[in-house]
């Protein structure tokens, strides 16, 4: 017999080293029984429970891998550590070389081996990394037994197998880890060009199902996962390796005892490996001691679905019905599980190794499917925003048209906000609005949405909807509405301050109906369901809150508005016709003080003095009369009445003496020095017009108007024209035509200049120029306006035309045709 | 006895010049609007008035093709209180301070400001000259 022994353990190592999966342990198992010429190898292990020290062992040992020529496999997987050499040896930790078949006849009774001819075989103990302990077994065909040399060449061997299935399992462990994130990577950059579905999520998390039952060459690989959106704590089958398809099999389970073993680890969030599942009920004490609570019924009867899975017969052996899982676990969040049971090919027990693996895959398990899960959060978020901004925008209209109705309905607005509200975040079953009671200082509800609010016995409804919440104590509305943050309360019976409306409601955001300081109320949102509110709720209940703060405002502002506009236009009208009634006491005295002066100025003929100071007092007198009459007209105008028009014939003569005397008022107010003069241009007023149409000539003879209002724009454009010209100018007044055919009464003077951008300016009420004011320091800047008023009230029109470059204003009071006497 | 109007109205400084003379037989002085009392205060430092009697509503110029435009500060409606704006002028010159001054205005008294120095009165336009009259006596009584 010639040994490599120089080269066996590089051997055994590149062996290892060039494999990444666990075929890679029978092929060093090859590498040993071909440097020490035996037959065969088995490597063993004990399952973890055993107990070694006692004087009788308990427990098992199962095989981890195995080789023999033609890839033949033991149909042995498992076997007691009493009454074996193999367990023997593993328990005194002791080399046994088993020379002779028939002095151990015993142990060559496995069909297998007698079978395969094996006359003798050594077992060596071997510790595992981690302290796990088990053995070599070499067969030989062969008579002659192992020698002293060679047995301690495997001796030497058998200590370096623990390293090398170590860096095995660990070269596997990346494998896949690595083939994991290849998929995932792959997924990622697919999910970037379009929406990732349900579908697709799916597709790839069968992909990595379908890689860890290759991985540890299981019969069945599941991966069961939380959709909180859709179904929340129910974890559904997403992925899975079962032969039989979801045939006979559990689709979805929950955090419940009655869901066995992986209910178990849903609740507890921890992993598990048991051994033989077939053995569950003969080890449940040791079982239920390392997994406290756990409760399994076998109620798929495992063995019978073992053997159809695999095709055996009744009488055939079945391989320990291992079984591992693990949470697919963020944090403290359990997103669901992925299990393993049944491995076909050795190692035929889910050690710790292969443990630690699907941990390590359940966490790549989780970090995809919480990202599948905030991205579409995030989606939903986007999609719950557009809906919200498109639903305020709605709300708006429609409030907007409410409040502008006579009686806003303020109730519908919050009935349309509640649904919105509704609409817009998920797992909000119960809406209300709470307001404030003013007088009271007592919350209570304005409006409810959701059938829950009439739920229960009809006393108890009552009861319910007439609740009110005093601002001083120290309910959690009370609490939002005085600090104006909203509260969000995930479990409703752990906060202290929930009062407590409804039974069975697990979680509550309320959020505060306010503008600024103004305070108006609160907005409930409860859930009763599984799933929590969706993270963007607390936000969106905030700005609704806001939102109807804005429209309470508003309706407020709008309500006062109201109120004040009716209080003013009724003291408006008072106050009107208290005007009315005092012009009309001011220009009884004044028209009287004028007729008196007419008279003394009659006898006053041959005294200078005198008759310059009457003059300067009726002067006095005719302006009082305009500013008496200018206010009856605003007063008028004012009121939105038009003015009514006392129409009478105004002959040429009459309208030229009018024109007159307005002149001689208007000029003994102007002081002397500034020696503004005065003139009426007579002629222009006698002047034809041609009718081109009709080939006529015909003049002036008089106006159809209300003389007084004629004698009260006049005065107004007259004193403009004196009070802006400039010292030592003439201020002219004269008739005419216009282009149109119509009739122009004009005055025109030299001064302050009305800029092109002001034409339109000044006949708007109130106005004034800086210049002029600073210029005059005087006027109400009504006088253009009234005039303007009195010209359109008689058809006609007020132009004013900008000063020209030589200093020129000209102010035209036109009268339509059928103001003219032809 | 010197005295200064300062009234932009022809009609009234005409009667008001009038009947001061009959009284107290001296000429006024007349100022018509805010910037020729600008313009005059250097005078009245050299050489104050016994009384200065100052309408409020004051324009800031007269129409005028050379007049300046008022400062941008009391453009548009400083005319309201152009009157108050020359006492306080007065007010700051150590040589006019003390000039007894009588604001002489149609407003109603609750429109002026309440802390006028002691040397300022108003009289309303509205009552009768002789109240005017009687005041004027009365401050160059304190004043002498």
């Amino acid at each position: 017999m010639q040994y490599q022994s120089p080269h066996l353990p590089i051997s055994l190592l590149s062996t290892a080293l060039a494999r990444s999966n666990l075929l890679a342990i029978s092929e060093m198992l090859e590498s040993l029984v071909k440097a020490t010429n035996a037959y065969g190898c088995i490597l063993w292990q004990v399952v973890p429970g055993a107990n070694l020290d006692e004087p009788i062992p308990t427990g098992q040992l199962f095989v981890v891998a195995e080789w023999f020529p033609g890839n033949k496999s033991n149909p042995l997987h498992d076997m007691p550590i009493d009454g074996s050499i193999t367990g023997k040896a593993i328990s005194s930790n002791t080399l046994i070389n088993v020379p002779d078949r028939k002095a151990n006849e015993s142990v060559f009774k496995d069909p297998f081996l007698e079978d395969a001819g094996i006359h003798n075989f050594c077992s060596v103990p071997i510790r595992f990394r981690g302290g796990t302990r088990g053995a070599i077994n070499l067969y030989r065909t062969e008579a002659t037994p192992f020698n002293d040399e060679e047995i301690e060449r495997i001796r030497e061997l058998a200590s370096l197998v623990p390293n090398i299935y170590k860096d095995i399992r660990d070269k596997v462990s990346f494998s896949v880890i690595r083939k994991i994130n290849r998929i995932l990577q792959k997924a990622e950059i697919e999910s970037s060009s379009a929406p990732l579905t349900k579908d697709k999520v799916s597709r790839v998390i069968q992909l990595i199902c379908t890689l860890v039952s290759n991985t540890f060459k299981c019969v069945e690989t599941s991966i069961f996962l939380e959709d909180r959106v859709e179904s929340p704590g129910i974890y559904k089958l997403i992925a899975t390796t079962w032969p039989e398809g979801t045939k006979e099999m559990k689709l979805a389970y929950t955090k419940s005892k009655k869901d066995g073993i992986t209910g178990w680890i849903l609740k507890m969030g921890k992993p598990v490996t048991i051994f033989d599942l077939a053995h569950y009920h003969i080890e449940e004490k040791n079982i239920v001691r390392r997994y406290p609570g756990m409760k399994w019924t076998d109620p798929l009867n495992i063995k019978g679905a073992t053997r159809r899975a695999r095709h055996l017969a009744e009488t055939d052996p079945l391989p320990p019905l291992s079984f591992m899982a693990a949470p697919i676990i963020m944090g403290k969040e359990i997103y669901g599980v992925i299990r393993c049971s049944v491995a076909q090919k050795g190692p035929y027990y889910f050690a710790d190794l292969a443990l630690s693996l699907l941990q390590l895959v359940a966490a790549q398990i989780s970090r995809y499917w919480s990202n599948w899960l905030s991205q579409r959060e995030k989606q939903e978020q986007i999609k719950s925003w557009e809906r919200l901004v498109k639903s305020v925008s709605e709300l708006n209209k429609f409030v907007h048209e409410e409040l502008s109705k006579e009686a806003p309905n303020e109730n519908l607005i919050l009935k349309k906000a509640l649904d919105i509200t509704s609409a817009v975040i998920k797992g909000a079953e119960i809406i209300d609005v709470r307001l404030l009671d003013e007088k009271s200082n007592e919350l209570y509800f304005a409006e409810t949405a959701g059938q829950y609010w009439s739920e229960g016995k009809q006393e108890e409804v009552r009861r319910r909807r007439l609740r009110r919440f005093p601002l001083d104590d120290k309910s959690a509305g009370a609490k939002v509405f005085r600090e104006g943050i909203v509260h969000v309360m995930p479990n409703v019976k752990k906060d202290p301050d929930y009062s407590g409306t409804f039974n069975g409601i697990k979680r509550m955001i309320i959020a505060p109906i306010q503008v600024a300081d103004k305070k108006f109320g609160v907005l409930d949102l409860r859930g009763i369901g599984e799933s929590d509110f969706p993270r963007h709720a607390e936000p969106i209940a905030g700005l609704l809150g806001q939102q109807l703060g804005l429209y309470y405002y508003l309706a407020t502002i709008i309500r006062e508005l109201r109120n004040t506009k009716d209080d003013l236009n009724k003291h408006a009208n008072e106050e009107i016709q208290t005007f009315q009634d005092l012009t009309h006491q001011l220009k009884t005295p004044i028209t009287s003080a004028l007729r008196w002066l007419e008279q003394t100025l009659y006898y006053a003929k041959g005294n200078e003095n005198l008759e310059k100071r009457l003059w300067a007092i009726r002067g006095l007198c005719g302006k009082a009369l305009r500013v008496s009459s200018n206010t009856r007209l605003f007063a008028d105008l004012a009121q939105g009445k038009g003015l009514s028009l006392n129409v009478r014939e105004l002959k040429l003569e009459d309208l030229l003496k009018l024109l007159k005397e307005a002149n001689q008022d208007i000029r003994h107010l102007v002081p002397e020095r500034r020696n503004i003069s005065f003139y009426v241009e007579e002629d222009s007023f006698k002047e034809a017009y041609r009718d081109s149409q009709n080939k006529q000539h015909f003049y002036l003879k008089g106006l159809e108007l209300d003389v007084n209002l004629l004698e009260q724009a006049l005065g107004d454009i007259l004193e403009n024209a004196a009070k802006y010209s400039w010292s030592g100018t003439k201020v002219r007044v004269f008739g005419g035509w216009t282009g149109g055919g119509r009739f122009h009464i004009s005055v025109e003077n030299y001064g302050l200049e009305i800029k092109t951008s002001e034409v339109n300016l000044c006949k708007r009420r109130g106005w004034q120029s800086e210049k002029a004011q600073d210029r005059s320091g005087q006027g109400t800047g009504i006088g253009l306006w009234i005039v303007d008023n009195i010209m359109t009230s008689h058809g006609g029109e007020l132009e004013i035309k900008a000063t020209t470059s030589y200093e020129l204003t000209q102010v035209r009071l036109i009268f339509p045709l059928t103001r003219v006497i032809r | 006895m010197r005295i200064l109007i300062v009234e932009d109205d022809d009609m009234q400084s005409d009667w008001l010049i009038e009947r001061l003379k009959r009284e107290f037989r001296t000429e006024p002085d007349l100022i018509r609007t805010e910037s020729e009392f600008y313009d005059c205060l250097d005078a009245l430092s050299s050489s104050p008035p016994d009384i200065i009697i100052i309408d409020i509503m004051l324009p800031w110029t007269e129409v005028e093709r050379d007049s300046r435009d008022a400062p941008p500060e009391i453009r548009g409606k400083g005319w309201f209180d152009a009157g108050l704006r020359c006492e306080k002028l007065l007010h700051e010159r150590e040589e006019t301070k003390s000039i007894p001054v009588i604001l002489y205005s149609m407003l109603e008294p609750k429109n002026l400001p309440r802390d006028l120095p002691h040397n300022v009165v108003f009289v309303s336009k509205v009552y009768n000259i002789d109240d005017l009259i009687e005041k004027i006596h009365s401050l160059a009584s304190e004043d002498a």
